[in-house]
């Protein structure tokens, strides 16, 4: 097998090892690019001299050597993040060292690419972005996910077998449930955020995406700035929320969440109880509201009226639409917060996990991004923060991890949200329930990454 | 909301920051707020009483009463 199609904590032991030499890798790694990426425009730049001078500065740590990518939200040395849109609207931004990148560099990694994105990150979905949609591996017609398109889609391409992105209502989690991937929203200031646009945020965070547990808990840890351990669980308690966050979604994502459940259960010895959160009708709409104005803070009116037409007509509309939000729901929106904080605490005084599926239906269009659900049809975007957008607004991590296929061969996930700081047990859980169902699901590869 | 009250409202509460919208970024609010509206009306609408404070929040931490600090 191609060292670039096994997973990154195998690149990285076959480097240190002596078995593969880094420079090749990195040359595989751009060809491969080269050759996958104008179906998928996971990768928006490549930099092969600031690559190979990546490589050559490398230290010997945990990535040495191992190409991967990063999301357009983080400026690099020798490019500045672009978000995904023609246009910034808050101060120009500039090339620099952000914490992604330091944490890269000094665990060995080689940034071989910048990942595509949902144009300012305020997007589910990745189908706007001004170099264009990157588009699913699984099927090229259907969206990989946002805000975090880019790196999930170049991972479930083979691309490179890691992608550092940003979560702040859903974003690594949605990509990674779309493309069959892992992806980790660790708990709020556990991952490094040095040198991103917003450093306000209450919300965002780094985090990785990779094919499985075992590389999220890799890649996680070097964004962590330690080793994350790992356990074994046993007798974890399971708490499921009862409702739409089960019975509005499509009856494949059911079928599959539950099957995984039950493998979960009996892989850890596992009891399983009905749990209930507080504001819990509210959530869908608070994590919007918290989530999606954050980055008003570094806006002016005149700085949205200067916006061009090479911004997207929605991102002008919704940049106008926020502006228009009465004061009073945004205060009330953070009393949700508090209410589901503190739901949550108390919640996690019983059970160890809670979960329910990552999106309520597989990969939407790119041309149509909505979603067919028992109550209705609507766009994925209003849709998925009612399944995410609970982690970012309480600051817990959750983990989406990939538990099947629907009829038309789109991955299919499951979400498991932990309490603040127990982002290892989450890792540990997803690892239990890779062993259950025998790795089948996280070594499922998309045709286009078998070929 | 009509049509004819929600395109006036729009208008003139972007005037008020000297905003300008045109027709389509107008159609597309309109279109945005049909569908969080009903639920933004219900947030406001709602009475949120006895909620602990949680002064000083931290995100990555659980919450604290004012005793716990």
């Amino acid at each position: 097998m191609d060292l670039l199609d096994r997973p990154l904590r195998e690149q990285a032991a076959a480097i240190a090892a002596g078995d593969a030499a880094p420079a090749e890798v990195l040359d595989a790694a751009v060809r491969r690019i080269d050759e996958r990426n104008p179906a998928l425009n996971a990768i928006v730049e490549t930099f092969p001299e600031e690559s190979r001078r990546m490589l050559a500065d490398a230290p010997r740590g945990p990535l040495y050597g191992v190409p991967v990518a990063i999301k357009d939200e983080w400026p690099l040395p020798w490019r500045a993040e672009r978000l995904g849109a023609a246009q910034h609207i808050g101060p120009p931004p500039s090339p620099g060292e952000s914490g992604p990148y330091l944490a890269l560099r000094d665990a060995g990694a080689v940034i071989v690419g910048v990942a595509n994105m949902h144009e300012y990150g305020s997007g589910s979905t990745g189908h706007i972005s001004v170099y264009g949609p990157a588009r699913n591996p699984w099927d090229t017609e259907r969206s990989p996910g946002g805000s975090s398109s880019g790196p999930a889609a170049a991972v479930a391409g083979r691309l490179v077998a890691g992608g550092v992105g940003a979560d702040g209502v859903g974003s690594i989690r949605y990509p990674a449930a779309y493309c069959g991937l892992t992806g980790l929203k660790p708990t709020f200031g556990r991952s490094t955020m040095l040198g991103h646009h917003l450093p306000q945020t209450t919300t965002i965070v780094s985090g990785p995406l990779c094919r499985d547990a075992a590389d999220c808990r890799l890649l996680g840890g070097v964004l962590f700035g330690e080793v994350l351990g790992d356990g074994q669980v046993d007798g974890m308690r399971i708490g499921l929320v009862p409702g739409e966050l089960w019975d509005d979604c499509q009856p494949a994502v059911v079928e599959a969440c539950r099957e995984a459940l039950d493998t979960l259960r009996e892989a850890t010895r596992a009891s399983v109880e009905d749990v209930e959160i507080e504001g819990r009708e509210h959530i869908l709409l608070a994590s919007i509201l918290v989530g999606q104005t954050e980055d008003l803070a570094q806006m002016t009116p005149e700085r949205i009226e200067a916006l061009g037409d090479d911004v997207s007509l929605i991102a002008r509309a919704l940049l106008r639409y926020r502006l228009l939000i009465p004061a009073v729901a945004m205060a009330k929106a953070g009393e949700v917060r508090t209410l589901v904080r503190h739901s949550l605490a108390e919640l996690f005084e019983h059970v160890d996990v809670i979960a329910w599926p990552t999106v309520a239906a597989p990969a939407p269009r790119l041309d149509d991004p909505s979603v067919q659900l028992p109550s209705g049809v609507y766009p994925a975007d209003y849709v998925n923060p009612r399944q995410g957008g609970i982690a970012n607004l309480a600051g817990v991590p959750g983990i989406s991890v990939p538990v099947g296929l629907s009829p038309e061969g789109l991955p299919l996930a499951l979400q498991l949200i932990a309490a603040w700081g127990r982002d290892e047990l989450l890792l540990d859980a997803a690892e239990a329930l890779e062993r259950g169902n025998e790795r089948r699901w996280v070594d499922a590869a998309p045709a286009l990454a078998s070929a | 909301m009509t049509p004819d009250s929600s395109r006036d409202y729009i208008e003139s509460g972007l005037a008020v920051l000297g905003l300008r919208a045109g027709d389509d970024e107008i159609a597309v609010i309109q279109a945005v707020d049909a569908i969080y509206g009903p639920a933004l009306a219900a947030l406001m609408a709602e009475e949120f009483d006895g909620i602990p404070h949680e002064p000083g929040a931290d995100m990555s931490e659980p919450p604290r009463t004012e005793s716990e600090r």
